[in-house]
């Protein structure tokens, strides 16, 4: 084994120098008590990097450009947020990565409020409320059904998925009937879909639901 | 139609902080290692793991988010035994993947498992351990005649109890002082959140010697020793503070109790360098009489209740879960500054005579933002891992020096950090 003349201490493994006092160690290495492993540093920040400069570069050229032809319109401030748009979404896929059905969920958040803002910036012909959020809503559950039984999640994780996406059913509802969305047919279908689906839920696995209803609401 | 019936527990009253304050930084995990004669065998690992998951079946739970808690639900995924690839104490829980609170690893003759605290102490870690690593003897070696009964006769309702809810409401004549702010350990971290990780031996016999000879026991004086370490590093400024150490304490020992879950409380013990000088024969005598007092009856019935009149707050109850996970996150900012460095002793461990001739060693440590100094003795081995997330190692050079000044043979083991150092 390994020894440090100045801390008057014998050091396991084969290292150079002593772990506590840096100096220099005397005499035969022994095996190592435990293995090296590589911090866990960012892998793939270079891609990120590259792809962050290469937006930011859009973002600057546009305005660049949009400054020199001032007759052309505003429009380099519909690239900025179209820009700002595909960060937000890229950064929510990479925090949540590692569960593709939070993915759907939180995704469908965003890109609500998303759609809606850019509707309301590019003047407010409801196309978002009338046709996107609900579009979306569905496409969401869709995906749902058919990924759980894929990937078999869960029945009770679905559920809780499905009860987040009858939230924003809920308040579509609620601004169709306060006279905000102009064509109902897709927030009605959206609401039946949810509705149909939830019911399903309880009448096939309704003990277990409720049971997953009780843990989740314990206080 | 198979209907599966999912069973779910709370989490118990010690439990509930752990998620809410789990960081990168500190995630909360704790290891225990084994190391044998011979190189592992995986397979026999697996089988062993398997086998012991049987007896302890709340260790198959994951954890969930609720509204208003976390609670543990049974799952069927079966740990995987793999070789040690990551770093001691990295997170194991994620909140979207699901996946078991502990982890079972390998490298060449050690045997490592590493829990997230939510599932348990230590004392009930080193239960699932023990139990563990004979059954992996038994297996491998096959000299031992039957896996025999660990003297842990416990039933899986007393293995799953929430010791702190019974013996809640005991009152207690009076509350203790507010603690005031500690010297806090500064200097640069470790890069990636890594832990630096330093594993001292000494022969437990001549340390006791040592103990016997100051009339204290070992904890109050690797404590003493610790604190001196500390001093030793403090500047005239920094001594305005006072050194503050926090000990666990396993509340099995006060009230009888089998829960294979958290049963643990905190205690503080103080020294303060402003007023005297300090050295290792100095500091003994205070600490004792510290230890002494915070070991009392009333001071333990406190703690129990402490955990629980906050949690059995109605206002708190009905808080939802991200709004307590702040809270929670700004309440243990605050108390950790009360405190300077943690030391626990898990004290001696035992294994049936036949397996114990087939390991040399055992070792524990647990993740800590800050100074953890853990202790386990096996046999005639005394160890005692300093964790830490400061780059700087000088405290740990201090204790391991003193000791060595002692007398006692001291045989340290470091976890590198980079290629360089092997």
């Amino acid at each position: 084994m390994k020894y440090c003349e100045r801390c008057n201490l014998k050091v396991r493994g084969n290292r150079e120098r002593c772990p506590l006092c840096q100096g220099l160690l005397k005499g035969e290495g022994s095996e190592n008590p435990f293995p090296f492993v590589l911090g866990t540093y960012q892998k793939n920040s270079l891609f990120f990097r590259i792809l962050l400069l290469c937006t930011i570069t859009v973002g600057i050229v546009s305005v660049a450009v949009n400054f020199l032809l001032p007759k052309s319109g505003k429009w380099s401030l519909f690239v900025i947020a179209g820009i700002g748009c595909f960060w937000l979404n890229l950064v929510l896929v990479m925090y949540k990565r590692r569960n593709i059905f939070k993915i759907f969920v939180w995704e469908l958040f965003l890109i609500s409020a998303l759609c809606v803002l850019w509707d309301f910036a590019t003047g407010w012909n409801r196309w978002s409320l009338d046709y996107a959020v609900p579009i979306l809503c569905m496409a969401v559950m869709a995906t749902l059904t058919v990924t759980s039984r894929i990937f078999g999640v869960a029945p009770e994780s679905f559920l809780i998925y499905l009860c987040l996406v009858l939230l924003l059913n809920i308040a579509m509802f609620v601004s169709l009937l306060m006279g905000l969305v102009m064509v109902a047919l897709p927030t009605v279908l959206s609401a039946c879909m949810n509705l149909v689906l939830l019911t399903a839920l309880l009448i096939f696995r309704g003990r277990e639901m409720l049971a997953e209803l009780h843990r989740r609401l314990h206080m | 139609m198979k209907i599966k019936q999912t069973q779910w527990v709370k989490l118990d009253k010690a439990a509930r902080i752990f998620p809410c304050i789990s960081s990168k930084r500190d995630p909360n995990v704790f290891r225990f290692a084994c190391e044998l004669m011979d190189p592992v065998e995986p397979d026999f690992l697996q089988k062993a793991v398997d086998q012991t998951l049987e007896e302890f079946p709340l260790w198959g739970s994951v954890l969930k988010r609720g509204l208003f808690w976390y609670f543990l639900e049974s799952s069927s995924l079966k740990p995987k035994v793999q070789p040690e690839t990551k770093v001691p104490c990295a997170p194991i829980y994620d909140r979207d993947v699901r996946k078991l609170l502990f982890e079972v690893t390998y490298y060449q003759n050690r045997i490592n498992l590493e829990v997230y605290h939510v599932l348990t102490d230590g004392t009930g870690a080193l239960q699932f351990f023990r139990s563990l690593v004979t059954c992996y003897l038994y297996l491998r070696y096959q000299d031992i005649e039957e896996i025999p009964n660990l003297g842990y006769d416990a039933s899986r309702f007393e293995q799953a109890a929430d010791s702190f809810q019974k013996y809640y409401g005991k009152q207690c004549s009076q509350k203790p002082p507010k603690a005031p702010k500690a010297y806090q350990l500064r200097g640069g971290k470790n890069p990636d959140n890594r832990f630096s990780v330093i594993e001292g031996t000494v022969p437990l016999d001549q340390m006791l010697f040592c103990c016997k000879e100051k009339k204290v026991s070992l904890t109050v004086m690797l404590a003493s020793i610790l604190m001196n370490a500390i001093g030793m590093e403090m500047s005239h400024k920094d001594k305005e503070r006072p050194v503050v150490l926090s000990v666990p304490i396993n509340l099995r020992h006060y009230f009888p109790s089998e829960s294979a879950r958290n049963f643990f409380s905190l205690m503080n013990v103080r020294y303060d360098f402003s007023s005297e000088n300090g050295n290792v024969e100095e500091i003994l005598g205070p600490l004792k009489e510290q230890f002494k007092k915070g070991l009392s009856e009333d001071e333990m019935i406190y703690r129990v209740n402490q955990f629980m009149t906050i949690l059995q707050n109605p206002i708190t109850r009905i808080t939802i879960l991200p709004v307590k996970d702040f809270f929670m996150r700004l309440g243990y900012q605050v108390v950790s500054k009360t405190e300077t460095a943690d030391i626990s002793n898990l004290g001696p461990i035992d294994l049936p005579e036949k397996a114990a001739s087939h390991v040399k060693m055992f070792d524990v440590f647990a993740s800590k933002d800050g100074l953890q100094l853990c202790l386990c003795s096996f046999k005639n081995v005394l160890t005692m891992t300093f964790t830490s997330s400061l780059r700087n190692t000088n405290i740990q050079k201090n204790f391991f020096r003193t000791l060595a000044g002692m007398g006692l043979p001291v045989t340290i083991a470091a976890v590198p950090f980079s290629q360089e150092e092997l």
